[in-house]
């Protein structure tokens, strides 16, 4: 079948602060093969951006990889060598940062900040400043931006909210040559300039044949856009299911509260939420993580141990004791 | 007919009646026309929800409501009292009684270093400064009992909070003036969905027990289809369509209604195929300082026709409480 | 459900608990603190020393006139820890009394400025594009546009030369930094849904400055306080030394290292109990404010 383009294994993320420790990610695995696009859903708070960050190796210092392995390809990310991690985070993943604006420094031109990257992603390459602007300016016109000359010469501020996020996209293009990585791409935008945002990243992904790993909370857009969702809640992976299937019979106690939580458009009837507040990752459960919040909690086993992810149906995986793993 | 007689709901309970509202910001690069001749009614005990992208002028209309800016023309009538142009310094406490508002981010909204009980007790104390202490308490208990929240809640400060516990507790400080009128400012934008649907089931069942009058302002549609009753569309301070919620999702008319509606994610095949096809999000809203001229939609609009640049649409009533601001549908109609 | 003073009174208990229970972690959290302790610690010494100068202090009578010729100049010994100045006083009473004024100055200083300067920000911050705000920070910037040392130096100039005029002009430099700190906070708080919420709700203006916004700005504002306190001891010796502050012989800390300079260096060590009093009460005082902030910045 595909070849594992990115493949995490049981990574553990700790956070540090003066008074508390989090132990946020625990145990994540997750694999991205060549040419497919997965989703990753989650609340606020459930270590989406932690695990992306963790692939680019750019956490904050206060956070701490304890344990696990991020493979790309065949290279370790946690222990290659400089060089190594500056060639695949410039010339292989390129990421589209969540808020565009903050994503863009307001003192510098676009022209200037795309060149920056451009650069080191055609680094001894032998272009001069010319070639490269023209490269910049082609990923401008991939994302269809109107008038991309002009957008080149502004600053961010002169731009509006989607012209902001197709230049953040183009800039992500610039060194996503295999793999690109989206964190909530579409958060306070429009649904509108959504609608057109999403489908030009569909059409980007598919032209220049990428793999793409799409972490968001909106389940709608996730459904529309991958082939494979990852469910996160607390820091653990609960449900691994192609989309369809996914969206037509969830598995997870989690999951089903989830998708029975958002508003529908057919029905007017309201699912019931989930009650209770999301993990503290200063004092996390004990157990499976969710079972404070689980209506079907019934078996003291989910107090006592982590549930193991199995395998339930062909390429579907839950972590949950309604599934058996127990004793 | 003219837009005053055309705008009739479908009850006679009129609880706000907002007639060629106007408000202009001016700035240095010109004067923004963020609400722009709107007019449209609220009825009693109703969900009116106004729908509209970011600089449709959604919020400034509540905010003229709410008496943070004063209406440059036209007028408020509040129960048949004009209140567009008392702002909210001027106005007295019976009327901010009546009209209390929720924001979107429950993060900023509740003053982290107040408990849950000086948040709420603040209102009481104010708006019934009479009560004893025994009663104050009392009320202070019901109305965090009816928004759902334990006495365990009562000395916890917001930053204690989950995201959607936040937003019930503004709810109850709304709650504690007893309104007639909530403005939801995209209460729920900002949350999860889990958090989202126990805030909607809540306001759901508050309206019904309290006869209360929700002005919800949103841009999520699909929350719209499950708590309102009424729709307005907004574009670039203009109303496009006004419509109830089962004929505006079953029948929409208007190119950016329709547009609305085909952008949203939907999470089943069913629900895809009740959404318009052959339409297109494209462009973006354009600037309210030098709106488009005739119909201001029309830079986006796939339909597009001559008279469009010409003329301006006036809303008219299609079928019974069905109001489109479009040429094509008049035209059809002829 | 109807509220009995049962009720009401478990209720009252409870919050109490609660409020108890709060302090206690901020005091924990300070606790963990080195540093901020030891500030405390040197702080509430040097306090009870000044308060009971006349017990502790060696000689209590060497504070004010005093002269002993016979006994001036002496290096340290056990009879004159640090020795005595060229009258003969000993150097270790004088600075303990030297305490005792640098806290009074202190105290007097920050107990003008902190309210005043406060309540004059959060008027000017909340009324931000009304009258109030202009006069304010209008009369602020004629106050900071002169570099303060020389805005306290002319002041005391101009009044007689002493410590109350010297405590006049290190207030009037002092306030429009509170005002503008005030000033700055205030006017993006004022703008806060929880301020807009409790303005709907018809809260007093009154209230809103004092209930709404000041408890979330109260915290920069105390730390700014026992981190300025180390800036008047400093400010208040430099008139001192410059001669326009304390005269002799007040046992004021600046007054002595501008005394003893002129025998610096014959008679070394006259200088060293001053300037090393002047230095521990400033830096003690910056340890508890690094404390103080740490408290308020949560976690």
């Amino acid at each position: 079948m595909y070849e594992n383009l990115l493949t995490v294994k049981d990574l553990f993320v700790k956070y540090k602060s003066y008074w508390y420790v989090y132990h946020v990610l625990d145990g994540v695995s997750i694999n991205v093969k060549l040419g497919e696009k997965v989703g990753l859903i989650g609340e606020s708070g459930a270590g989406k951006t932690t695990l992306l960050k963790s692939i680019l190796r750019v956490l904050p210092p206060q956070g701490k990889i304890t344990n696990g392995e991020i493979l790309y390809r065949d290279v370790n990310l946690l222990n290659c060598s400089k060089q190594q991690l500056l060639e695949i985070r410039r010339r292989k993943i390129g990421m589209i940062f969540q808020d565009p604006l903050a994503a863009l420094n307001p003192v510098f031109k676009i022209k200037e900040q795309m060149l920056d990257i451009i650069k080191y992603a055609h680094e001894n390459s032998g272009m001069n400043k010319r070639d490269l602007e023209n490269i910049a300016l082609d990923l401008l016109r991939d994302t269809l931006i109107p008038d991309p000359e002009r957008v080149l010469n502004s600053y961010p501020f002169e731009l509006s909210g989607g012209m902001r996020q197709r230049v953040v996209i183009a800039m992500a293009l610039a060194s996503a040559r295999e793999l690109l990585l989206a964190d909530e791409p579409t958060t306070n935008i429009d649904v509108t300039i959504q609608a057109q945002i999403l489908k030009l990243i569909m059409d980007l992904v598919k032209k220049k044949g990428l793999s793409m790993l799409l972490v968001s909370h909106a389940l709608g857009m996730v459904r529309n856009m991958t082939d494979r969702i990852y469910v996160i809640y607390g820091g653990n992976i609960v449900e691994e299911a192609p989309t369809s299937k996914l969206f037509k019979d969830p598995l997870h106690p989690y999951t089903r509260l989830l998708i029975d939580s958002a508003p529908k458009i057919l029905s007017s009837t309201l699912g019931e939420g989930i009650k209770g507040n999301p993990v503290d990752y200063r004092h996390p459960p004990s157990g499976c993580r969710f079972h404070p919040r689980c209506p079907f909690c019934d078996q003291e086993i989910c107090r006592r141990a982590k549930p193991p992810l199995i395998e339930v149906d062909r390429d579907r995986y839950v972590s949950c004791y309604l599934y058996g793993g127990g004793t | 007919m003219s837009v005053e007689n055309a705008i009739q709901t479908p009850n006679d309970q009129i609880l706000l009646k907002v007639r060629n509202l106007k408000k202009y910001f001016p700035t240095s690069n010109g004067v923004v026309r963020a609400v722009d001749d709107v007019s449209f009614d609220v009825s009693k005990e109703e969900t009116l929800a106004l729908v509209g992208e970011s600089g449709s002028g959604k919020t400034t209309v509540a905010n003229v409501i709410l008496g943070k800016y004063v209406a440059d023309a036209g007028s408020i009538l509040y129960k048949g009292y004009e209140i567009g142009n008392i702002p909210l310094i001027k106005r007295n406490l019976l009327l901010r009684r009546e009209i209390q508002v929720v924001f979107q981010d429950p993060a900023t909204s509740l003053n982290p270093k107040k408990t849950v009980k000086d948040i709420i007790e603040t209102a009481i104390n104010i708006h019934y400064p009479n009560l004893n202490k025994y009663e104050k308490i009392e009320r202070l208990l019901i109305l965090m009992n009816y928004v759902g929240l334990t006495e365990d809640y009562l000395f916890k400060l917001p930053g204690e909070l989950g995201g959607g516990e936040k937003q019930l507790v503004a709810i109850a400080r709304a709650l504690a003036t007893n309104p007639t009128c909530l403005i939801l400012d995209e209460s729920t934008s900002n949350l999860d969905v889990s958090a989202q649907s126990r805030i909607l089931k809540t306001l759901l069942r508050i309206q019904k027990s309290k006869n209360l009058t929700y002005i919800l302002i949103t841009h999520d549609l699909a929350v719209v289809k499950n708590i309102s009753h009424r729709i307005n569309v907004m574009y670039l301070g203009k109303l496009m369509e006004i419509a109830s919620v089962e004929e505006l999702f079953s029948n929409p008319l208007h190119p950016y209604t329709q547009m609305l509606l085909a952008s949203i994610p939907t999470i089943s095949e069913e629900e895809s195929k009740t959404l318009p096809k052959g339409i297109e999000s494209k462009g973006e809203i354009p600037s309210a300082i030098n709106p488009p001229s005739g119909c201001r939609f029309r830079t986006r609009c796939p339909f597009v026709m001559n008279i469009c640049s010409e003329q301006e649409p006036i809303l008219n009533e299609v079928s019974h409480g069905h109001y489109v601001a479009c040429h094509l549908i008049n035209n059809m109609k002829k | 459900m109807s509220i009995t003073e049962l009720d009401y009174n478990l209720i009252i208990q409870k919050e109490k608990e609660v409020r108890k229970e709060r302090f206690k972690r901020a005091w924990f959290r300070f606790k963990k603190s080195k540093l901020a302790i030891t500030g405390l610690v040197i702080l509430s010494t040097l306090l009870i020393m000044a308060i009971f100068a006349e017990y502790l202090a060696p000689y209590p009578e060497h504070a004010g006139m005093y002269v002993n010729f016979k006994e001036r100049f002496q290096y340290i010994s056990t009879k004159y820890l640090l020795g005595t100045d060229h009258l003969g006083r000993d150097i270790f009473t004088r600075v303990i009394f030297g305490f005792r004024l640098a806290f009074m100055m202190i105290g007097i200083v920050i107990s003008i400025v902190m309210p005043v300067g406060t309540v004059l920000g959060l008027i000017a911050g909340y009324y931000k594009g009304k009258w109030p705000e202009h006069i304010v920070l209008r009369l602020a910037d004629m106050f900071v546009s002169i570099p303060p040392l020389i805005l306290a130096l002319s002041i005391c100039a101009i009044l007689e030369p002493n410590i109350v005029n010297a405590m006049i002009a290190i207030t009037l430099m002092w306030w429009p930094w509170y005002t503008r700190m005030v000033y700055s906070m205030t006017s993006s708080i004022r703008d806060e849904p929880y301020v807009w919420a409790a303005r709907a709700l018809g809260v007093k203006d009154r209230d809103i400055m004092f209930k709404e916004i000041l408890p979330n700005i109260l915290g920069p504002i105390l730390t700014k306080a026992t981190l300025d306190a180390a800036w008047v001891i400093l400010i208040g010796s430099a008139i001192s030394f410059l001669g326009l502050g304390a005269q002799p012989p007040t046992p004021d800390l600046g007054t002595m290292v501008s005394e003893y300079m002129a025998y610096f260096p014959t008679y070394w060590w006259m200088i060293i109990g001053p300037a090393l009093g002047i230095a521990i009460l400033v830096m003690a005082f910056n340890l508890f404010g690094d404390g103080l902030r740490e408290v308020f910045a949560g976690d």
